[in-house]
């Protein structure tokens, strides 16, 4: 009886004991103070640079650039490894490819020479600084070709190419002179956007011919089997400006300092806010302006010297890579949707101070593919509301409540 | 001596599951929960009045000096069920818990002289959830906060009654115990992450008390008792994507002296009235690391009652083997809120219930009762309890009769 009653007791007790209550709305402060409080901080960087590493490879872009704007000048190489024999009779041969977009003020038609090159190149020639495209084309009216481009937004180019050409490109007497060709302009006041060999619209060499003996024609098509942009900077960057930019490597560092958060600083929430600098900027607006910002592990006086370390410890690598977007008003700042995790994920790291130095870089999304230049203002502009900074919303929980 | 090895087990494993009954009051800065002595539920059943009460089976819980006059080894458990409705100005919640509260065993060394007894039951309960609204910045937030956990003591027990009329008992504890606080900012956008911190608390320590009981007739009994101030070690934790060790300590936690004292009267034949006072001195005991904690307040709590008493010819309808009690309190509790005194008051009613014989009884008793006010204490709380104590005896290291 007394094992039943019991047994019963427990049971019932245990059940009822599981069972969680809903928390009572109190607003009683002197009960409560010592539960901690959220905060909310902007944190204006401490210090800044750039570092330009200058010229990027361009030989995994879907475009192709030629012209020039600014102090940029562009022009591509391309190259078919499929081109009809020697053998054969041409009738005609002819490079076409498609306009995508252009990039500059003041768009005309773009008037320029296809050359043929004279010496190997491979698609990271953008950054092979031993090769000059002025030395490496052969310059005979034989083996070139004038064309223009016209000035709309998107538009069909072809040019009939010089039948010698085949002749060199299928001469191997003394090893392969196949080595495609290169497309400057002459004269332009933008640049005009080309659709690659990463693209389906890319360039294409079309030829007609017939067999010795047969007069039926063939039409061949072939794809360029590689291609790349040549892009040259000409000018400098202002030293009272910060850059980001694309074709021509720029990136910006900032130091913040979180010193002045409380050692047990629990964040939920942070945004940055980098403003544009519109004068000192050079917008593609064909480019995407997704900015990442990074975490570097390098000391902040060490940056000068064009080397540093990027952090990619996290467990997570979507956390150690964070895009920044450009809502309005000509600023960058953070997706909402990232704003909880790399509070709680990136910023609380540096905080606990599991990674050091608080700096952050930012490179365009794509560096490679076309020219766009995303100057920012620094840590010295006279308005604040243009310095960058750092908004962070966070939970400090000063002591137990015990 | 099967049953016995049961109850046994339970007494020791469950007191490591309690999880409330606790009281809104008891959280706070530097608050451990709701005080409070574990009577049974005989002595509940008479507004809490047990220090003159040598009752012949059932274990008192308050006044050990009252076990030297056993003469069979006895044992008591005692299970609860507690109802809670907290209201605050704008708030109104209820929560309903089931606990174990502890149990004693006693055993005679020299019949109605000498016995000895180890115990355990829980000495501050917490189980409680708040929600603080609108505590978020830039989004939408509550904080709830969560705590749960319980200090208990451990104590071995001698008493003595040098004389048929008096008696003394020593009480040795060993008190220990965990709390453990969760923070949780809920946020209810997208963009700023939930924050999630836990504090845990662990007790140990080492007391010591003294109970006194004094019966100089038939019809009147007194009992007296003391327990002395005393000191937890707590070490506390704190676990959180924050790595600062600022949480993590240690302090000293000074409990203060508790004195409690009643008596008893037989008005006639069946019936007795009682009454027990019980004080300590918070305001100026309690301290953490040496320092007084504000917001204490002296409590103490009046109790008031009277019992009919079972029939002591052997032969009687059940009905009259049956003990019936009823009885009022007042105090006030150990913490203010609002700066002003918390009220407890409430009044009880209880039945005993012998079975299998002289030597088994089952004690519940109902206690409704209010503490605080919303006018004072900007918070009230209307709380009912059940409270359940099995006793049991039988004679032990017995030589069996052939």
């Amino acid at each position: 009886m007394i094992k039943k009653i019991f047994l019963i007791l427990a049971i019932v007790l245990f059940i009822i004991s599981c069972s969680d209550s809903n928390p009572l709305t109190d607003s009683q402060k002197n009960r409560l103070s010592s539960y901690g409080e959220i905060r909310k901080d902007t944190l204006f960087a401490v210090a800044d640079t750039f570092i330009v590493s200058g010229k990027v490879n361009t030989g995994n872009s879907p475009k192709l650039l030629i012209g020039a704007f600014k102090s940029f000048e562009t022009r591509f190489l391309l190259k078919f490894n499929n081109i009809p024999p020697d053998s054969v009779l041409i009738d005609s041969l002819k490079l076409i490819f498609n306009v995508i977009s252009n990039f500059g003020n003041g768009i005309n038609p773009i008037t320029g020479t296809a050359y043929m090159v004279l010496q190997e190149w491979d698609e990271n020639v953008n950054t092979d600084p031993n090769w000059d495209y002025a030395s490496n084309i052969d310059l005979s009216p034989f083996t070139s070709k004038n064309f223009e481009i016209p000035a709309n937004d998107s538009a069909q180019v072809i040019i009939n190419l010089p039948d010698s050409l085949l002749s060199v490109w299928n001469d191997t007497t003394s090893g392969n002179r196949n080595f495609g060709l290169l497309l400057n302009f002459t004269s332009a006041e933008h640049i005009k956007e080309i659709a690659s060999s990463e693209s389906v619209l890319g360039p294409r060499l079309v030829s007609i011919y017939r067999n010795v003996g047969n007069d039926s024609t063939i039409r061949d098509t072939s794809s360029a089997s590689i291609d790349a942009s040549l892009i040259d900077f000409l000018g400098s960057f202002n030293n009272d400006s910060l850059y980001v930019s694309a074709g021509y490597a720029a990136h910006t560092f900032f130091k913040f300092n979180f010193d002045s958060l409380p050692e047990n600083t629990i964040v939920s929430s942070v945004n940055f806010f980098f403003e544009q600098d519109t004068i000192n900027s050079i917008i593609n607006t064909n480019h995407s302006q997704t900015i990442y910002v990074r975490n570097v592990i390098t000391d902040f006086s060490e940056l000068k010297i064009p080397y540093f370390e990027i952090d990619s410890s996290f467990t997570s690598n979507i956390f150690y890579i964070v895009p920044l977007t450009e809502k309005n008003n000509n600023q960058l700042s953070l997706d909402n949707i990232r704003r909880a995790e790399v509070g709680q994920y990136f910023i609380q790291s540096l905080i606990n101070k599991e990674i050091n130095h608080g700096s952050f870089y930012l490179q365009y999304q794509n560096e490679g593919y076309d020219i766009s230049v995303y100057a920012l203002h620094g840590v010295d502009s006279p308005q604040i509301e243009q310095r960058p900074r750092m908004v962070i919303e966070y939970f400090i929980n000063p002591e137990t409540r015990i | 001596m099967k049953s016995y090895k049961k109850t046994l087990f339970f007494l020791f494993i469950f007191p490591f599951v309690v999880y409330g009954g606790s009281s809104i009051f008891g959280i706070g800065s530097g608050k451990l929960g709701m005080f409070q002595n574990q009577y049974s539920a005989t002595a509940l059943g008479r507004g809490g009045t047990e220090m003159g009460f040598a009752d012949s089976l059932g274990l008192n819980q308050v006044n050990f000096a009252t076990w030297a006059f056993i003469s069979r080894s006895s044992i008591s458990l005692n299970l609860n069920y507690d109802g809670l409705t907290t209201e605050t100005i704008n708030h109104k919640v209820s929560s309903y818990d089931a606990n174990f509260y502890g149990g004693y065993l006693a055993m005679p060394i020299l019949s109605n002289k000498l016995a000895m007894g180890i115990g355990i039951n829980p000495v501050a309960l917490n189980n409680q959830k708040l929600e603080i609204p609108n505590v978020g910045i830039d989004a939408e937030a509550s904080e709830i906060i969560e705590t749960k956990g319980n200090l208990s003591e451990a104590k071995f027990i001698i008493a003595y009654a040098p004389h048929s009329q008096f008696a003394v008992a020593a009480v040795a504890m060993y008190n220990f115990g965990m709390i453990t606080d969760r923070i949780m900012i809920e946020y209810k956008q997208t963009g700023f992450g939930d924050i999630n911190i836990e504090n845990q608390y662990q007790f140990t320590g080492t007391g010591f008390g003294m109970d006194l009981f004094y019966q100089p007739s038939e019809k009147i009994a007194a009992g007296m008792g003391i327990k002395f101030p005393f000191k937890y070690s707590m070490n506390t934790s704190q676990t959180s994507i924050s790595n600062s060790s600022t949480a993590d300590n240690f302090k000293r936690v000074t409990i203060p002296m508790q004195l409690r004292g009643g008596i008893i009267y037989q008005v006639a034949d069946r019936w007795i009235t009682a009454m027990d006072l019980q004080f300590s001195n918070w305001e100026s005991g309690y301290k953490i690391d040496a320092k007084t904690v504000t917001d204490m307040h002296n409590s103490f709590k009046l109790g008031a009652g009277a019992e009919y008493r079972p029939g002591k010819r052997r032969f009687i309808p059940y009905i009259d083997k049956m003990t019936f009690r009823g009885g009022l309190f007042y105090g006030q509790m150990n913490v203010t809120s609002n700066g002003k005194p918390v009220d407890e008051y409430g009044m009880s009613i209880g039945l005993g219930l012998p079975f299998s014989g002289i030597y088994n009884r089952f004690d519940i008793s109902f206690e409704i009762g209010k503490r605080g006010s919303i006018e004072t204490n900007l918070t009230s709380e209307n709380f009912f309890r059940i409270n359940f104590t099995l006793s049991t005896s039988e004679l032990w290291f017995e030589r069996e009769e052939r």
